[in-house]
């Protein structure tokens, strides 16, 4: 088979995988070529809106399991391929030297055994590596069962090393991956986890020990495909963070791929909302110093509202806080206000040591104020219009879902619910309503 | 008084320097001076030691400052010789950082233009497509907004350490050119040839870019926010295979534009 026509196949076998990042690593070349942005660089966006980063594709598509939500499963009738190591190294060198790509992101379904299919990734990395003295950035996907040694191999060679966790519960594994096993999947977290520390020892006394893994672990669970709750999603994300110091946890909004009894029906449209809520409740703990258990206090079912984001729904929740006063209020605090992000909750800090920060400068910190003016005060003036306690909040805050996503058709579930549900205005509110829109800038009283 | 300079970024210090204390200054560049000024005019010698100078109190009231001032300058747009004046007025009078100080309108524009010309930088380094010329040789065409050759230099020789590289900037007639020596930005003649076929890798890497999308999730307008319209014209995966055709020859190494602006040097250090 020609090497266009296994790129192709295996290209798109791979494109399941979400992540795409190629940051967190700095590494540096001697005698060859190629290198490592420590912020990583996107080469292209495709036509779903995701970025290019690395070349994503499977050493091999040829997979012996059978995991249902699998588009490569053995049961699946679809065409096949594998690469050799050397024919994938000249493709990643040819594609990284026109600038297309920042690095390579290999995976593979499991040719024969897990052992064997490792062998085979770690050989085109070491041609790269070695033969090719290719330094640009390498994701490696561990395969779950892969033998110690393989690991320790393979994180000399990777930036970075991830090992999918796939379905958020035991249960769920065995019901829909029974080739898969927790421990299959946690030992090789472990065992990363355990070398880089280990990695750390010997580089502070020999600097010159080659680095392990210098961009982290990461790992990925489909969302949508079984049963579980968002807080169930959270506190697993949150766990694997603390307890495998993780460096993304990745959600795939499951994409009907195939028919099976266990699974959601095919008709029914990818959870993208709920994807897109939860990486932001993720953002919420990675940088804005929430806690999981915060983000669901108060809620019922565990789950996030499709009507605002998290951090939206939380000030909501918690009128008590606000109006906050950018002007005394502490870093944390500012961090809390919706519409006030890392960057500007920066600039206002450093701003007010120069003056009154006033409604004026606020908006050129770049706050988004369409959101923020609910929930502040600047030098004393509040320009919301509501009270942060009022219930009309919830109705001027909640995102409409894009018209284009509406049809007569529409299961309203699933697809961050069009018309805001447990909240019945009467015609004479939503004409106030829309009066304060109008005019927020009066004063409140 | 209406200051002129040469139109380098060590011109434009030299400038503002000696407009300093002249509440009532202007500062523009020779090639933008209209032929009728109702401003007494007054050219200002391109002075590398007054530059130095300047940049060295700009960088003394907080680390980058004298970055941001070069990186925004290469926006070239009109008026930013005076905003750097004012910023830099800001700056010394207070005696503390100026980008800090985000209640002057100055600072906000200054910094967003600065802003801009950055986020133009970080475009290229994802959007540079190059074509095979040779053994280890490549070629790309950009058609940026700004100047950004001057800033992706570093990043593309330290990259590809052992290539020749060439980087034509079609609409300003400039080329960064990046061999295993170093890199330098030169001047383009009038002819510069379309660059030639690249062969089996152009196509394998579009019907990759086709494969890696997923039919569930098309999202055009988010693939429009980040890969703008206005360079798909010279990036592989959108444009249209190209021709052949004229031979493509690399541009004489003599063509020197002189040295790096002081900025450059000084982050060399």
């Amino acid at each position: 088979m020609e090497t266009s026509e296994k790129l192709r196949i295996l290209g798109n076998a791979a494109k399941y995988d979400a992540s795409c990042s190629s940051s967190g690593s700095g590494r540096a070349g001697k005698n060859g070529f190629g290198n490592a942005a420590m912020a990583g660089i996107c080469h292209s966006w495709s036509a779903d809106g995701r970025c290019i980063s690395l070349l994503k594709v499977l050493m091999s598509n040829a997979c012996v399991y059978d995991c249902a939500y699998c588009v490569n499963r053995r049961s699946n009738d679809c065409e096949r391929a594998t690469f050799t190591p050397e024919e994938l190294a000249g493709l990643v060198e040819e594609f990284y030297r026109r600038n297309y790509i920042e690095g390579l992101f290999l995976s593979s379904g499991v040719v024969g055994s897990p052992e064997y299919t490792m062998e085979l990734m770690i050989k085109a990395l070491r041609i790269l590596r070695e033969e090719r003295r290719f330094y640009a950035y390498i994701h490696l996907k561990v395969i779950p069962g892969a033998p110690r040694e393989l690991i320790h191999e393979a994180g000399l060679l990777a930036d970075r090393l991830s090992v999918n966790i796939e379905l958020p519960s035991e249960r769920s594994l065995g019901l829909l991956a029974p080739q898969k096993h927790r421990a299959g999947i946690v030992k090789p977290m472990m065992r990363i986890r355990d070398e880089k520390l280990q990695n750390a020892e010997e580089r502070k006394l020999f600097r010159s020990a080659p680095v392990f893994a210098p961009a982290g672990q990461t790992t990925q669970m489909i969302v949508g495909a079984s049963g579980e709750s968002d807080r169930d999603i959270l506190r697993l994300s949150k766990g694997l963070y603390s307890a495998f110091g993780m460096k993304r946890v990745y959600f795939s909004a499951y994409m009907p791929v195939v028919s099976h009894p266990l699974l959601p029906s095919a008709e029914k449209p990818a959870p993208l909302m709920r994807e897109h809520r939860l990486y932001q409740a993720d953002w919420l703990m990675r940088f804005y110093q929430f806690d999981a258990e915060e983000i669901f206090d108060r809620s019922e079912d565990g789950s996030l509202d499709s009507r605002f984001d998290p951090k939206c729904a939380w000030a909501i929740r918690h009128p008590e806080y606000f109006p906050v006063e950018v002007n005394t209020a502490p870093y944390e605090l500012l961090l809390r206000v919706p519409g006030i992000g890392v960057k500007s909750a920066r600039r206002i800090v450093r701003a007010r040591r120069y003056g009154s920060v006033t409604m004026e400068t606020l908006k050129k910190t770049g706050a988004v104020m369409k959101r923020a003016r609910y929930f502040v005060t600047a030098a004393g003036s509040f320009t919301g219009g509501v009270d942060p306690a009022d219930p009309r909040l919830a109705e001027l805050l909640c995102e409409r879902a894009p018209v284009r996503q509406l049809s007569l058709f529409d299961d309203i579930e699933g697809r961050g619910q069009a018309v805001p549900v447990g909240l019945t205005v009467s015609d004479s509110t939503r004409a106030a309503l829309a009066d304060i829109r109008r005019n927020g800038n009066a004063l409140y009283i | 008084m209406l200051y002129i300079y040469d139109g380098s970024f060590d011109g434009a210090m030299s400038a503002i320097f000696a407009a300093y204390n002249d509440r009532s200054a202007q500062i523009v560049p020779r090639d933008e001076v209209q032929t009728v000024s109702l401003y007494e005019e007054r050219f200002i010698d391109s002075d590398a030691g007054r530059s130095e100078r300047l940049q060295r109190g700009l960088a003394r009231l907080a680390r980058g400052v004298p970055e941001r001032f070069y990186r925004a300058w290469l926006s070239h747009s009109e008026g930013v010789e005076d905003l750097m004046l004012a910023v830099a007025r800001i700056g010394f009078e207070s005696g503390s950082d100026p980008f800090a100080q985000r209640g002057f309108d100055a600072v906000c524009e200054l910094d967003a233009l600065a802003g801009k010309v950055s986020a133009e930088q970080h475009r290229m380094l994802q959007f540079v497509r190059f074509v095979r010329v040779g053994p280890d040789a490549f070629a790309a065409d950009i058609e940026p907004q700004y100047e950004v050759l001057p800033l992706i230099g570093r990043h593309f020789h330290s990259r590809f350490p052992d290539s020749h590289l060439i980087i034509r900037d079609l609409p300003r007639r400039m080329a960064l050119v990046s061999e295993p020596a170093g890199w330098q930005i030169v001047r383009l003649g009038e002819n510069n040839p379309p660059l030639p076929d690249d062969g089996p890798f152009e196509k394998m890497w579009r019907e990759y870019y086709d494969a890696i999308a997923i039919e569930g999730r098309l999202n055009p307008k988010l693939q429009r926010q980040n890969v703008p319209l206005k360079y798909r014209r010279n990036m592989t995966e959108f444009a249209a295979p190209r021709g052949g055709g004229v031979a493509f020859s690399y541009p004489a190494a003599e063509d020197s534009r002189g040295g790096l602006p002081a900025a450059r040097r000084n982050r060399k250090k």
